[in-house]
């Protein structure tokens, strides 16, 4: 194994975050402390037919709070998402866009299902009307990179590569680790890195056909689980390098101190332990850290059966009898696929800054063959130095952010 | 600041003009066109013509369940990679996959959102076409039959999407994520891409193309170089100013190389503009945009476009003494504002 490269250490200094329970990082913090669920029944479309309603969207969003410089209206959901949320951790850095422009950066945002809305929108409308009738201005703005380059054109950024990683249900992690390298190799000045995603009912059609959607809540780790309820929303961090940080004098919410990527390789669908397990020690081993360190973990947590199950199994695997409390964020969160190891990457920086481990919600008895402290319902008062991550996605695709307490100890 | 240099070893090639490096260098160089009839299974389709790939049949290369159900660009890169990878080198935990695409499964998601809305209950959709509904089905496609178990992603970039795919693939590198990746992008010609890029382009005088390029990344000194990956880049448009974003990519990756305009000997541009192709003639000298064959009669490869014009240089390479140790640059822009660029320099010399 070639040994982790030594560079420049990475620091998160702007957070932003726009998801079903809060819009704003200081909605976002209160809510994880609360516990509060954003499951409701869908408003995005039309669920008559399907066996369940409920999903988590994001209310009372106004997209004109943040987006300033583009018309809202031009773009799709996920990009008003992203873009609203990286106006956020810009802002919550500290900086000006006008700043960082002069800067030499990188916008990584990933996605599952990109413009979603609008691609369903566009097939409506070839069933209605046939195909010569879809929207141009939606045909337009549905490739996903688009999501990129609305962030970098919203806050005037030029001097970027802006792309999206496609990394389905990972992808926010594989964004945040992608720009702790760019930042470490000196490849970047900063990176705006993140998620986003937005409720449609091909996706909820999609879950609905794997069996893998709860009637009523998302339910992670408790012995009557039943599968995961489809979230939407974005998670972005502002990411520079420590030593540009404390030039600058930035408060610095947490230090990324690693991350770890692999594919399972094995099944379309189903995870591998042993595959998630080898993905949790590259993080660990590149951020440095033993896992008795690890002061909580942020599951992948989907709720599903076979999840839920093989990932805790990988973390024992991983941990053994010194396994911290493992959290699942989607309890709250619903699942915001690209945007979900983003925003959980938040919360973990926001859970050591203000000393809690955020809960697992709508929990009644733990499965015993899942067998970990979950944080049922109430959020718990805790120090926390070092967080894991997790992210995987269907394909195999696994990515772990291990992010530090920034000054924990002179490393 | 010094990019992270990599090199380029190996390639393989998927095109309108058949399976395999060769038969695209041999089109190339004659130019021939590869436009077919298209909609002959009745779908509904803008174009009467496109530039497909004939003859794609993945189950006859690979063993397996489950290739028939796969999307057409799923079935594209794998056939692309089965030309390509090497079992003892590009197989393993050490071993990567970075693939670009522009659309992600666009044609998957609007045949589940048609399904859901036709069918008898909304979310009664084949649940053999499951896996093909998120992007990542392609690359996940390919480490589940090749092996490759090291970091595997996919990555949405519009036209330079290979570009991207190439500068991501050289981070891992340069990060000890990997020992060797592979990375390049997929295109395919479905009636859903083809609606999408029919609306989205009010005028478009080319015809769609498809196709797979994927290309073996190590660090130097493993192997003979086909070429230096010298340096990438891209830029985003502000005030859709292309023409400006492309003069400072360019500035850029010279800067970063340290190489001189004039030094570069040719330019492949993958669907820019004359106003973009004039903006980078200024800076580079007019005679470099007309020095290699642009592959024109492959039609317009989406995803895979920028991939397909470093595919050219390479292969041109291996038939032109002249162009060892030369500097080329492929530049690729798209309508939403975002520009690439790669400087490579042939191998040969």
């Amino acid at each position: 194994m070639t040994a982790p490269v030594a560079g420049r250490r990475v620091v998160v200094t702007g957070m932003g975050a726009v998801s079903g329970i809060g819009v704003g990082l200081r909605e976002f913090a209160d809510a994880l402390r609360a516990g509060r669920s954003a499951a409701a029944p869908a408003t995005s479309f039309d669920t008559t037919g399907f066996p369940s309603e409920i999903v988590c969207e994001v209310r009372g969003f106004v997209p004109g709070d943040w987006i300033r410089t583009l018309d809202p209206a031009r773009l799709g959901r996920a990009a008003q998402f992203a873009a609203a949320a990286a106006r956020m951790a810009v802002q919550d850095a500290g900086l000006e866009p006008e700043t960082l422009a002069r800067c030499r950066g990188l916008v990584t945002i990933g996605t599952t299902n990109g413009e979603s809305q609008d691609v369903d929108e566009l097939t409506a409308a070839d069933v209605r009307e046939g195909p010569d009738r879809m929207r141009p201005e939606l045909a337009r703005r549905v490739p996903p990179q688009t999501i990129a380059t609305s962030v970098a054109r919203e806050l005037g950024l030029s001097d970027v590569d802006a792309r999206v990683i496609g990394t389905a249900c990972s992808a926010g992690n594989y964004a945040i680790g992608e720009g702790l390298d760019a930042i470490r190799l000196g490849l970047a000045d900063y990176v705006l890195c993140g998620g986003s995603d937005a409720v449609s009912r091909k996706t909820f059609a999609a879950f609905h056909r794997l069996g893998l959607v709860a009637p009523d809540a998302c339910r992670p780790f408790d012995a009557e689980r039943r599968g995961i309820v489809t979230g939407e929303g974005a998670g972005v961090l502002l990411l520079e390098s420590a030593e540009h940080a404390a030039a600058r004098g930035a408060r610095v919410h947490a230090e990324v101190l690693g991350y770890g990527l692999n594919c399972d390789g094995e099944h379309p669908v189903a995870p591998s332990r042993a595959s998630v397990g080898r993905c949790m020690r590259l993080a660990l081993e590149d951020a440095g850290v033993k896992p008795e360190e690890v002061g909580f973990i942020s599951a992948h947590g989907t709720g599903t059966q076979l999840n839920d199950i093989t990932e805790c199994d990988a973390i024992r695997d991983v941990y053994g009898d010194r396994t911290p409390p493992v959290v699942s964020l989607k309890s709250m969160l619903g699942h915001t696929m690209g945007a979900a190891s983003a925003l959980a990457a938040i919360a973990c920086a926001l859970a050591m800054t203000e000393e809690f481990i955020p809960p697992t919600i709508n929990h009644r008895q733990t499965d015993p063959a899942c067998d970990v402290d979950c944080v049922p319902n109430v959020a718990r008062p805790a120090r926390v130095d070092v967080v894991q991550n997790n992210g995987f996605a269907f394909g195999g695709d696994n990515a772990v952010v291990v992010l530090g307490r920034y000054g924990r100890e002179e490393r | 600041m010094n990019d992270t240099a990599t090199v380029i070893t190996g390639w393989s090639v998927v095109s309108p003009y058949g399976f395999g490096s060769e038969s695209y260098v041999d089109g190339l160089l004659s130019g021939g066109d590869t436009a077919r009839p298209v909609g002959g299974d009745g779908s509904a389709l803008p174009d009467a013509r496109a530039c497909t790939v004939p003859g794609l049949d993945p189950a006859a290369i690979l063993d397996g369940k489950g290739v028939r159900h796969l999307d057409r660009a799923s079935q594209l890169a794998l056939a692309t990679l089965s030309d390509l990878v090497d079992h003892d080198l590009d197989t393993g935990e050490r071993a990567g996959l970075v693939l670009g695409t522009a659309l992600g499964s666009v044609q998957t998601e609007m045949d589940h959102m048609r399904a859901s809305l036709k069918g008898r209950r909304p979310h009664l959709l084949d649940p053999k076409t499951l896996a093909s509904g998120t992007m990542n089905c392609a690359a996940a496609q390919c480490a589940i039959r090749f092996g490759i178990t090291g970091p595997n992603t996919t990555i949405a970039g519009g036209r330079a999407a290979g570009l991207h795919a190439l500068d991501y693939a050289g981070r891992l590198l340069a990060a000890g994520r990997a020992g060797r990746v592979i990375a390049g992008a997929v295109e395919e010609y479905t009636p859903a891409r083809a609606w999408l890029t029919h609306h989205a382009c009010s005028r478009r005088l080319e015809r769609l193309g498809e196709g797979g390029v994927l290309f073996r990344l190590e660090p130097p000194g493993a192997r003979e170089p086909l070429a230096h990956v010298l340096a990438v880049s891209g830029r985003v448009a502000l005030g859709c100013d292309l023409p400006a974003a492309v003069v400072a990519c360019t500035q850029d990756l010279l800067d970063r190389a340290g190489v001189a305009p004039g030094d570069v000997w040719a330019v492949l541009d993958a669907g820019g503009s004359l106003r973009e192709r004039a903006a980078v003639a200024g800076l580079v000298g007019p005679d470099a945009l007309t020095r290699i064959p642009a592959a024109d009669g492959i039609g317009d490869t989406g995803a895979a476009s920028a991939a397909f014009a470093v595919a050219t240089a390479l292969g041109i390479a291996t038939r032109w003494p002249e162009a060892a140790g030369r500097h080329v640059l492929v530049m690729a822009t798209d309508p939403n504002g975002a520009v690439s660029g790669a400087l490579l320099r042939l191998g040969g010399a």
